[in-house]
């Protein structure tokens, strides 16, 4: 097929009939719908409408799960030494999902509203895939968690509780000592407190908690697995629907 | 020049364009100039002095050539001339914003401005496949047992096809120039073919990294650009259309589904931890390094669908595809012409 082989075979009655065997094989194609100007605009439209989407909803969450953690950060000193021995999930779950879920459930909903009209305005005959996003994003699965008030009545339950099983250790210790009495006993429940906090650290109790909270962020929010699928996968697989679909309108 | 073409040809970019283009009344789209309504306003062609800027590649350097040149033969009005006509070919691409469709190996409008365009380009997909090659060598040897030396083979026969369609330009005897371009039409097709394929090896084997697949589908673009070019030379209209169709159909099969999102994720490292400031900076990151990636996919995409676009405002101009481009190859000071609608 080089340059050479060209040469050789220079005839115009060979390359007409090249030329008529590529036409006839060109026209006896499927026919299929030529590719306007107008279709290709709107199909990149479509997948540049659906970047947009993707990539603002991710940085919504993590923006929120930053926060979310930084305020986790905050509460590690009263988690006890059960939270994070048994359960840190459970930890990291009452205390993540709560706090993600006021820093994202409006902006989002805000967002992917925002995006369905852009998507309308790219074709008029897209209204109906944007009422039924909007309408979808009511059915986006947030994790189940107790309102930020809730939040904070467990988190001062959660002190007291710390705090008492703490003082009856503390006062149990103190009855055994006997004549040294309540104010003693109270003396050494504020040091074992200290000392708790101290140890729990050291141990990496808090490391293990922070290591619960980056997966709960991973697993319920940003992930990508299929199984519970989290907020953002959620979104996104909406979003692949509805472009998917949008993209054969034209 | 043509008296039909006379009216609507423009050389270089006319001051309404250029407000159109940056108050987003028009907007460029592969090689037309569209207008809010989605009518086509200009349609562009690249003309021989692209040549000339793109080879040299630095514009300063490239004046500073032409100065050297003309110094040595003494003509001052020559340097005048061609110090013009350099900074004029320069200032209607950056008028455009169109560096990067002039460096596309799809090209302006038809590539018909000379050979050294083409062996321009095909050096930068030369360039390209020589900058990854043992990662090519791994993809194409697992499927394909073949390697680097084998693309750079079929890339030699690109080179052997555009010579021989640019040479063609200058025969007296139309017939065999006619025959030659049709030659250049049905041996593409084989190429065709091969850097489609490699293509889609490429992108179904390294999902995670698109610029192996980029060089291929350089390639695909470049001999799909001069397939339809050689039709045109001999006006036939009706079979270029169709190469442009299934050109660009096959250009979407491989390309029309990626998206900046996708490259972005997986552009991102493995061990990157989410609900971070790392993971908010990495994405940004990505995305930055990304968009140019994705506008580059999309550039090509548009600039082979819009191929033949011309022909419409041609026919009723009544000026045949090969005049139209005997027309542009004549060009001497502008690096791209427009032809209003």
């Amino acid at each position: 097929m080089g340059f050479s082989a060209i040469a050789d075979i220079d005839s115009h009655y060979a390359a007409r009939r090249i030329f008529e065997v590529g036409e006839a094989i060109a026209s006896g194609r499927k026919v299929r719908k030529s590719m306007e100007i107008d279709t290709l605009q709107f199909r990149q439209d479509v997948l540049a409408w659906r970047d947009e989407i993707l990539i603002a909803a991710a940085a919504q969450i993590n923006r929120a799960a930053i926060e979310s953690r930084e305020h986790f950060e905050t509460l590690l000193p009263f988690a006890s030494f059960k939270d994070a021995l048994w359960d840190p999930d459970a930890f990291a779950t009452l205390y993540i999902d709560p706090q993600m879920l006021e820093r994202t459930e409006m902006s989002l909903k805000r967002i992917l509203v925002d995006s369905a009209q852009k998507l309308s305005s790219l074709n008029p005959e897209l209204d109906g895939f944007a009422n039924a996003m909007i309408e979808a994003t009511e059915q986006i699965a947030f994790p189940e968690c107790k309102s930020v008030d809730e939040q904070g009545a467990n988190l001062r339950q959660s002190d007291i509780e710390d705090s008492r099983s703490s003082s009856e250790r503390a006062e149990g210790l103190s009855a055994k000592l006997g004549h040294l009495g309540r104010t003693i006993g109270k003396r050494i429940a504020r040091t074992s407190e200290n000392v708790g906090v101290l140890v729990r650290d050291r141990a990496g109790v808090h490391a293990r908690l922070r290591q619960a909270a980056a997966q709960r962020i991973d697993h319920a929010w940003m992930g990508e697995g299929k199984a519970p699928r989290s907020v953002l996968s959620q979104v996104a697989l909406m979003v692949d629907e509805v472009a998917s679909h949008a993209r054969l309108v034209s | 020049m043509i008296d039909a073409l006379a009216p609507f040809l423009i050389r270089g970019i006319p001051p309404e364009a250029r407000a159109g283009l940056a108050n987003k009344s028009l907007k460029l789209f592969g090689s037309v100039i569209r207008n809010s309504n989605g009518s086509i306003a200009y349609h562009l062609q690249e003309a021989a002095p692209l040549a000339n800027i793109l080879v040299t590649g630095n514009p300063a350097a490239l004046l500073g050539q032409v100065a050297s040149e003309v110094v040595q033969i003494s003509q001052n009005e020559i340097i005048r001339r061609g110090v013009g006509r350099i900074e004029q070919g320069l200032s209607s691409l950056n008028d455009l914003a169109a560096a990067n469709l002039a460096f596309s190996a799809a090209g302006i409008g038809i590539s018909v401005a000379g050979f050294a365009l083409i062996d321009f380009r095909l050096k930068q997909i030369e360039r390209s496949f020589d900058e990854m090659s043992t990662r090519l060598d791994q993809i194409l040897s697992s499927i394909e047992r073949v390697q680097h030396d084998r693309v750079e083979h079929d890339l030699g026969e690109i080179r052997g096809l555009a010579e021989l369609f640019e040479e063609s330009w200058l025969l007296t005897d139309s017939g065999r120039a006619e025959s030659n371009w049709r030659r250049v039409y049905q041996d593409g097709a084989g190429l065709q073919e091969i850097f489609s394929r490699r293509a889609r090896i490429a992108l179904d084997r390294d999902r995670d990294d698109y610029s192996s697949a980029d060089p291929f589908l350089e390639a695909f673009a470049l001999i799909s650009g001069l397939r339809i070019a050689s039709l045109l030379s001999c006006n036939e209209v009706s079979v270029a259309r169709r190469i442009e169709e299934d050109s660009t159909h096959r250009l979407l099969q491989l390309t029309g589904s990626i998206s900046l999102i996708d490259l972005v994720r997986n552009a991102l490292p493995d061990d990157l931890e989410k609900g971070t400031r790392r993971w908010q900076l990495e994405q940004a990151k990505a995305c930055e390094a990304m968009r140019p990636v994705v506008a580059r996919i999309r550039t090509r995409e548009q600039l082979l669908a819009t191929r033949t676009a011309v022909l419409p405002s041609l026919e009723a101009k009544n000026v045949s595809p090969r005049d139209w481009f005997a027309q542009t190859r004549s060009e001497d000071a502008e690096a791209i012409v427009l032809l209003r609608d």
